[in-house]
C-alpha cells in the first residue's frame, strides 16, 4: 500500500513538473500569431516570440486605441475640432502621441525639402481623397458626383501652409508641451492636419517598443501594412534563426494598377530583411479612382465611338497629395484640364530601422520625380526601391541582395536592362 | 512472525525493492515522453489552409486547398463568398456586400500568411502555413 501510494505520488509529481515546464516555454518556441482589424478601418497583425506574448497583443491594441483617439478624422477628436472648429492661436489639448507626431512630422518636412507635409488636408478634401471617401476606390466615377477642384481654388488652399514654408512651424502649427500636458495651437485658421502619412508608423514602433519592453525576442508588427521586424525569424521546424524574407508586391502587377475587374498580386522583388527593421511601400494603386474627362477632337467636339457613344479618358487621382503643386501625385494642369504623366512615380519601398523614417521617405520619394526621388534616398543614405510604369531604381539595395531564387519573386526583371538601375550609397 | 516482528521488519527494511526502482524508472520515463511530445518537441509545419475570421473569432477550421483536379470550393460567409482552388483562394466577385467591394479587388492569394481583409465585415483570410516570406505593398 506504501508502495503504490508513493508510485502515484510519484507519478503526479513528475506531471506536473513536466506541465509547469511546458507552461514556461509557451511562445517562446513558437510565436504568437494574432490579428485583427482595429479601429474599425485597419487591419492590425502581430507575430510574437517571448512569454506573455498574449498580453503584449492586448497592451499594443490598447495603445492603438490612444493613439487612434486624439487624430481621427472621421469621429470627433482633438485633431478634428483643431482642424474644423479651432481659430488661431486657440490651444487645442492632445495627447502626447500627437505632441510627438507632429515633431516627427517637422523633423522628416526638413529632412525631405518640404516634400513630406501633414498640412494638406485641405487639398485631400478638395480632391476628394481624404479618409473619409474610400468607398469609390478604383472605379471610374461618375463627373455629376465627384467634381474635381479647378487650379484657383487648389492654388488657394496651398497657399495657406505654404506661407510657413522652411519655418519652425512649416505646417503652420505650434506644438507646446507645458509639464504633462501638451498643445497645438493653429497659426492661421484655415490650416488642416492629417496625420495619415506618418501615424502608421509611429503606431508600429510605439507597439514595438512595447514587445521589447516586454522582453519579446523576436517580433513582426503589421499596421495596415506598414511592418517592423525585430530579431530574427524563428523557425520553430528545424529550431533555427534566420532572416525575414520581404517580398514586395508590384504596383503594376500583370501591367495593371489594383482594378475592380481582378487583381493577382505579384511579387516585384524580395528581399532578406534582418531584425531589426521596417518595411514600408506607398503608392498610388490603391486608394485611388477614375475620373473620367469627355475625349475631345481638335475642334473640341467629343469623340464618339463605333456606337456613338462619347470617349472618355480617365485621369487617375489617387491619395498622395504633392504638397508642391497641391495635385494628386502624377497629376498637373496643361492649361484647359488635369493631365496624368505616365513617367510619374507610382510607388516607393523603403527599409530603414525607424518606420516613421520609412513612411516620411516612402511619402516623400511618390512626391518627388523618379530622379529626386533616387537623389534624395541616396544622399540620406535610405535603401529602398523607387517605381514607375517604366523604370525601377534600387537604392542602397544590390543585385545580389534580391532573392531570385523563384522566378515569381522577380519581376522587376521585366523591365529589362536598361530600366533597372542599381544605385550605390 | 509476531505482529510487532513485522512491523519492526518493515521498519528496518528498504523502502523499495529492486522491482519497484525498476518499475518507477520506467514510469518517469513514460511521463517523461509525455511531457516532451507535448511542450518540449518542434512542432510540426502546421498543414496549409485557408484560415477565416469574422470579428476576430475563427469562422471554421482552416479549410484544406482541393486537389488540381478537384472542384473549387465555394463558401459562403456572412458578407461575401470565399472561393477556395487548388493553391490559392479569393473572394467570388460580386458577392460581397459592402459598398466598395474592395476584398473582391485584393485577388487572389497563394502564399502562406497573405491574406484579404473586408473591413465592414470584420472579416479576416489568411493562409495558413510556416514561413518567413511576408508580402508587403
Amino acid at each position: 500500500m506504501k508502495r503504490l501510494l508513493a508510485v502515484i505520488i510519484s507519478c503526479v509529481l513528475l506531471f506536473f513538473a513536466g506541465s509547469f515546464a511546458g507552461c514556461g516555454s509557451a511562445y517562446e518556441r513558437e510565436y504568437y500569431k494574432d490579428g485583427d482589424i482595429v479601429l474599425g478601418l485597419f487591419y492590425f497583425e502581430v507575430w510574437l516570440l517571448g512569454k506573455n506574448s498574449p498580453a503584449v497583443y492586448k497592451q499594443m491594441c490598447a495603445e492603438l486605441e490612444v493613439i487612434n483617439a486624439d487624430i481621427i478624422l472621421t469621429a470627433p477628436s482633438p485633431l478634428k475640432y483643431l482642424n474644423d472648429e479651432a481659430g488661431a492661436g486657440e490651444p487645442v489639448e492632445v495627447s502626447r502621441h500627437t505632441y510627438e507626431l507632429v515633431k516627427l512630422s517637422e523633423a522628416y518636412y526638413h529632412k525631405t525639402g518640404g516634400a513630406f507635409n501633414i498640412a494638406v488636408q485641405k487639398l485631400s478634401e478638395l480632391w476628394n481623397v481624404d479618409a473619409t471617401r474610400a468607398g469609390y476606390f478604383m472605379f471610374p466615377v461618375a463627373p455629376d458626383v465627384i467634381k474635381l477642384p479647378d487650379v484657383e481654388t487648389v492654388n488657394a488652399a496651398k497657399s495657406i501652409y505654404e506661407k510657413f514654408a522652411d519655418t519652425s512651424t512649416p505646417f503652420g502649427v505650434e506644438a507646446s508641451q507645458e509639464g504633462a500636458k501638451y498643445y497645438l495651437k493653429k497659426l492661421d485658421k484655415d490650416i488642416k492636419l492629417d496625420f495619415g502619412a506618418v501615424a502608421k508608423g509611429y503606431a508600429v514602433e510605439v507597439c514595438m517598443d512595447i514587445a521589447k519592453k516586454s522582453g519579446i525576442r523576436s517580433a513582426l508588427v503589421s499596421f495596415a501594412g506598414h511592418n517592423k521586424f525585430y530579431g530574427r525569424y524563428y523557425d520553430a521546424a528545424t529550431q533555427s534563426e534566420e532572416d525575414w524574407t520581404v517580398g514586395v508586391n508590384h504596383s503594376r502587377s500583370h501591367g495593371e494598377r489594383a482594378n475592380p475587374f481582378f487583381w493577382e498580386p505579384e511579387t516585384l522583388f524580395a528581399t532578406s530583411v534582418p531584425g531589426e527593421m521596417s518595411a514600408i511601400v506607398s503608392g498610388d494603386y490603391q486608394r485611388y479612382y477614375l475620373y473620367p474627362y469627355v475625349r475631345q477632337g481638335e475642334a473640341g467636339e467629343p469623340v464618339l465611338d463605333e456606337n456613338g457613344k462619347k470617349e472618355y479618358d480617365f485621369l487617375p487621382v489617387c491619395h498622395i497629395i504633392n504638397p508642391f503643386t497641391g495635385m494628386p501625385v502624377g497629376v498637373s494642369f496643361d492649361g484647359k484640364r488635369y493631365v496624368y504623366d505616365d513617367a510619374a512615380v507610382v510607388s516607393a519601398a523603403i527599409f530603414d530601422s525607424s518606420a516613421v523614417a520609412a513612411e516620411g521617405y516612402a511619402t516623400a520619394a511618390c512626391v518627388k520625380s523618379f530622379e529626386e526621388a533616387k537623389t534624395l534616398l541616396a544622399d540620406k543614405g535610405i535603401k529602398g526601391a523607387v517605381v514607375t510604369a517604366q523604370k525601377i531604381a534600387f537604392i542602397g539595395i544590390a543585385e545580389s541582395d534580391l532573392l531570385t531564387e523563384y522566378p515569381e519573386n522577380a519581376t522587376y526583371k521585366r523591365y529589362g536592362e536598361p530600366n533597372i538601375e542599381f544605385v550605390a550609397f | 512472525m509476531t505482529k510487532s516482528e513485522k512491523i519492526e521488519s518493515i521498519k528496518k527494511g528498504k523502502p523499495f525493492r529492486l522491482t519497484d526502482i525498476f518499475f518507477l524508472a520506467g514510469l518517469a520515463a513514460a511521463v517523461l515522453a509525455l511531457c516532451w511530445w507535448v511542450y518540449w518537441s518542434p512542432p510540426a509545419y502546421p498543414v496549409q489552409g485557408v484560415e477565416v475570421r469574422q470579428n476576430g473569432k475563427l469562422v471554421e477550421r482552416p479549410y484544406a486547398f482541393p486537389k488540381p483536379d478537384e472542384e473549387p470550393l465555394e463558401i459562403p460567409l456572412q458578407g461575401l463568398t470565399l472561393v477556395i482552388e487548388s493553391g490559392a483562394c479569393y473572394v467570388k466577385k460580386g458577392s460581397s456586400t459592402c459598398p466598395d467591394h474592395a476584398c473582391e479587388r485584393m485577388g487572389k492569394i497563394t502564399r502562406p500568411n497573405q491574406k484579404i481583409v473586408c473591413i465592414p465585415n470584420g472579416i479576416v483570410i489568411r493562409l495558413v502555413g510556416e514561413s518567413n516570406f511576408i508580402s508587403i505593398g
